[in-house]
């Protein structure tokens, strides 16, 4: 694998969004909406503290996840490029982490308004930076565990309404499984639970790193890769 | 001929294959969504298995085909693969649940186990299933029982030896029976087939501080107290004694002490009646002695014999109520120190309502009273006497006052009298001490070790009182201390610092634009010139 090939798909995905109207109304969307709760969080309610910014924020994320990764590869497939791409020496594995890199990085600049958060957060107050840091942690596993499989979902259709609506459908139905799980007893409603989404996330919102959670990230976007690589490949051929 | 048309026409669409998986699918979701074996989705997966087993039967001859092209193949390889992907993560997922590294960084270590409840976790003998009954109705659901699972998942955690089983009252109401579960919200812990039930009240604690009542998560002590008692099952016997109108230990009436017999039965100490008159000596297996409230006078034998059996190193909880008189008892009480008044104690400024004699008696330090202490739970002590200290007659006593009325209270000395006011030189003056331990050890052999507490009144045992938000754990505690039961481990709830911002109104008008408004707008201002550029070229 040559990291010259992924970075030059990579640096054209980000660019791509940062040419485009959707990446600048998405980030602005995200931006307003966890500044209006960091405005009601630290300002009205005094709290010093990011858990509820990012709790709420990850929710969000869910809705604006499938708008930012339905383009990765639907696009490539609708205006032809796909085609250059399945013949042109770089391996499946270069491309799907190329796009990969991108949309992550993306998700970095979204994440940068957080730290403004955080700056304001410590001049005017005193957080315990023990839960901001797992917070931090908890937040870019399950951002990248979203666009993992958002990608995937980019994957299925060139049409990009239909990536949205099955990325959307799959993120939504990892977060509700959970309460499949509420309803089940015994071990179905272990896994159900074990599953979810929401039951990973809490521990670092609390403060809490727990191993078994990072496991479950690194999984989901290891699986929404190879997936991703299988389904591109199985195209290919 | 017509059963062949029949069959091409299913061929041609597809129908049973469609309807087949569609009713699968259907009953896979019901099964998911509420995984109740009922009629209608065994009916769904029953058709919809039909459903695939027709549409393969039908389409044999296609099926066999399409397995034979390379397409068939090299996507029957790639699912293969999926699969063995699938498994290895499922694998290792597995292994990452089954053996979790954990590291609270709280400040306050919210999220970390005392070292108390770890050393009650790794002496368990063997296995501990923990059982929580719980509800989906958010009505009883308050943020402590969410605090409640979570802390019982860092014990499941913690130890190999504990299963966790949180079970949904509504929907197996058998099990909840099966278990005695009339609570929502309510633990159970069971090993080696004895139990240890903990409901909601004991772990959902208020604290009145400043007069309105917080709530108070006490989860880590009920929790770990239950798992202490759970491991060690050996029963201690109190023996009440009667025969002087003692408030009788059976009895559902409101002057009875049904309540707080079922409460020493669930922490596994068996109740017992003693009529001191027909006995030459206390049984060997008196974990202790319990006089609540005689009326009338103990004979010179019957004292004789608690005489005796304390010089042995017995135990004796006295609770002697006011206007009674006490000079049967007097040769125990000349031996520990301990001078009743003849008086009822009255606090004005600590009393529930309307009864000024109804007092809430202040806590020492004492092991009796310091888990109470901590968690500011009330005790309510109705129509109590003093009881005071003096010199012991017995060397080597050691007293200790837990609970004294106020400054401002007094033991009054005429309680018939109409007005409820402190009269100097006839009243005595608070605080008025109203319950005291002792401690003894022989002299001459420093392995008989009596303890005694004597109370000035018995009021607070009873039914009509156990609802008092304290004043069962008093008992309880009294009777532990006493039989040095040591299973009550006090470990104190823990609470978050709360962390606040220090915001003037101009600060607060500075994020609310920046965050709101300048931050978005920004990011909106540079999309539209980078689109208004790029449309120019």
């Amino acid at each position: 694998m040559s990291w010259r090939k992924v970075s030059a798909i990579a640096k054209k995905d980000l660019t791509h969004y940062f040419s485009s109207p959707m990446g600048y109304v998405v980030l602005a969307v995200f931006f307003l909406v966890t500044g209006f709760f960091f405005y009601l969080i630290a300002g009205k309610a005094r709290m010093a503290s990011m858990t509820p910014v990012f709790q709420n924020a990850i929710i969000l994320l869910l809705f604006l996840t499938p708008m930012i990764t339905m383009r990765l590869w639907s696009e490539e497939e609708k205006s032809g490029t796909a085609e250059l791409l399945k013949t042109s020496p770089i391996s499946t594995w270069e491309v799907v982490l190329g796009k990969y890199l991108a949309v992550c990085a993306f998700g970095g600049v979204m994440l940068s308004v957080t730290l403004v958060y955080l700056l304001i957060m410590v001049e005017y107050g005193n957080p315990d930076m023990g839960p901001v840091l797992t917070c931090y942690i908890g937040f870019i596993l399950g951002v990248m565990a979203y666009f993992s499989l958002g990608l995937l979902a980019s994957t299925f259709s060139e049409n990009q309404i239909i990536s949205a609506v099955i990325a959307y459908g799959l993120l939504l139905m990892l977060w509700v499984i959970g309460a499949a799980g509420n309803n089940a007893n015994g071990p179905i409603a272990k896994l159900l639970k074990y599953l979810s989404f929401f039951s990973h996330t809490s521990d670092f919102f609390n403060g809490v790193i727990n191993s078994t959670h990072i496991v479950y990230f690194v999984s989901l976007i290891v699986a929404g890769l190879f997936f991703s690589v299988k389904v591109l490949e199985s195209k290919r051929s | 001929m017509k059963k062949n048309s029949f069959l091409l026409q299913l061929r041609q669409y597809n129908v049973v294959w469609l309807i087949g998986s569609l009713v699968l699918m259907l009953g896979g979701i019901f099964l998911i969504l509420i995984f109740n074996q009922t009629w209608w989705n065994t009916i769904c997966f029953s058709l919809g298995v039909l459903g695939l087993i027709i549409f393969l039967m039908i389409n044999l001859t296609q099926v066999k085909e399409t397995g034979k092209q390379r397409t068939t193949l090299a996507r029957a390889n790639l699912t293969l693969v999926a699969i063995a992907f699938l498994a290895i993560l499922c694998a290792v997922n597995y292994i990452a649940a089954r053996h979790p590294i954990r590291a609270d960084l709280t400040a306050d270590k919210l999220y970390t186990l005392s070292n108390e409840t770890l050393r009650v976790l790794k002496k368990l003998k063997g296995p501990v299933i923990i059982s929580f009954f719980g509800t989906s109705n958010p009505n009883h659901n308050p943020p402590q029982v969410a605090q409640a699972k979570q802390l019982l998942r860092e014990y499941q955690e913690a130890s190999n030896k504990i299963h966790l089983d949180i079970i949904n009252v509504d929907k197996n109401p058998s099990m909840a029976q099966e278990y005695g579960v009339t609570q929502y919200n309510t633990v159970v812990f069971e090993s080696g087939g004895h139990r240890q039930t903990v409901q909601e009240a004991n772990y959902l604690t208020y604290a009145f501080d400043g007069g309105r009542p917080t709530p108070q998560f006490s989860g880590e002590s009920a929790f770990t107290t239950a798992l202490f008692k759970l491991e060690n099952t050996k029963v201690k016997t109190i023996y009440f004694t009667i025969g002087h109108g003692e408030e009788d230990i059976m009895s559902p009436e409101p002057n009875g002490m049904n309540a707080f017999r079922q409460d020493l039965q669930n922490e596994n100490y068996v109740v017992k009646t003693i009529n001191l008159l027909t006995q030459s000596k206390i049984p060997q297996n008196a974990a202790a002695i319990f006089i609540a409230g005689p009326r009338k006078p103990f004979q010179f034998s019957e004292i004789q014999l608690l005489q005796n059996y304390l010089k042995q190193g017995g135990k004796l909880i006295l609770c002697l109520a006011p206007l009674v008189p006490t000079a049967d008892f007097e040769p125990i009480l000349r031996d520990f120190g301990i001078k009743y008044g003849n008086n009822v104690v009255e606090d004005p400024t600590r009393f529930a309502y309307p009864d000024i004699r109804s007092i809430i008696p202040q806590y020492e330090y004492s092991k009796i009273v310091n888990k109470l202490s901590n968690g500011n739970i009330f005790s309510i002590l109705p129509f109590t006497r003093s009881v005071q200290t003096v010199k012991a007659a017995w060397p080597g006593v050691v007293q200790t006052v837990f609970l004294e009325s106020t400054i401002h209270g007094w033991g009054d000395s005429t309680p018939t009298h109409p007005t409820a006011t402190f009269r100097p030189g006839i009243d005595l003056k608070g605080p008025v001490p109203v319950a005291v331990s002792c401690n003894w050890t022989s002299p001459k052999n420093a392995k008989i070790k009596s303890r005694v507490v004597f109370y000035g009144g018995s009021d607070f045992l009873t039914n009509q009182l156990s609802q008092a938000p304290g004043n069962l754990n008093l008992a309880m505690n009294t009777v532990d201390w006493v039989t040095l039961n040591q299973s009550n481990i006090s470990i104190r709830p823990k609470t978050e610092q709360p962390r606040m911002m220090m915001l003037s109104n101009h600060a607060e008008n500075v994020i609310y634009y920046l965050s709101v408004w300048i931050l978005p707008l920004l990011v909106l201002a540079f999309g539209g010139w980078v689109w208004y550029k790029r449309r120019a070229i």
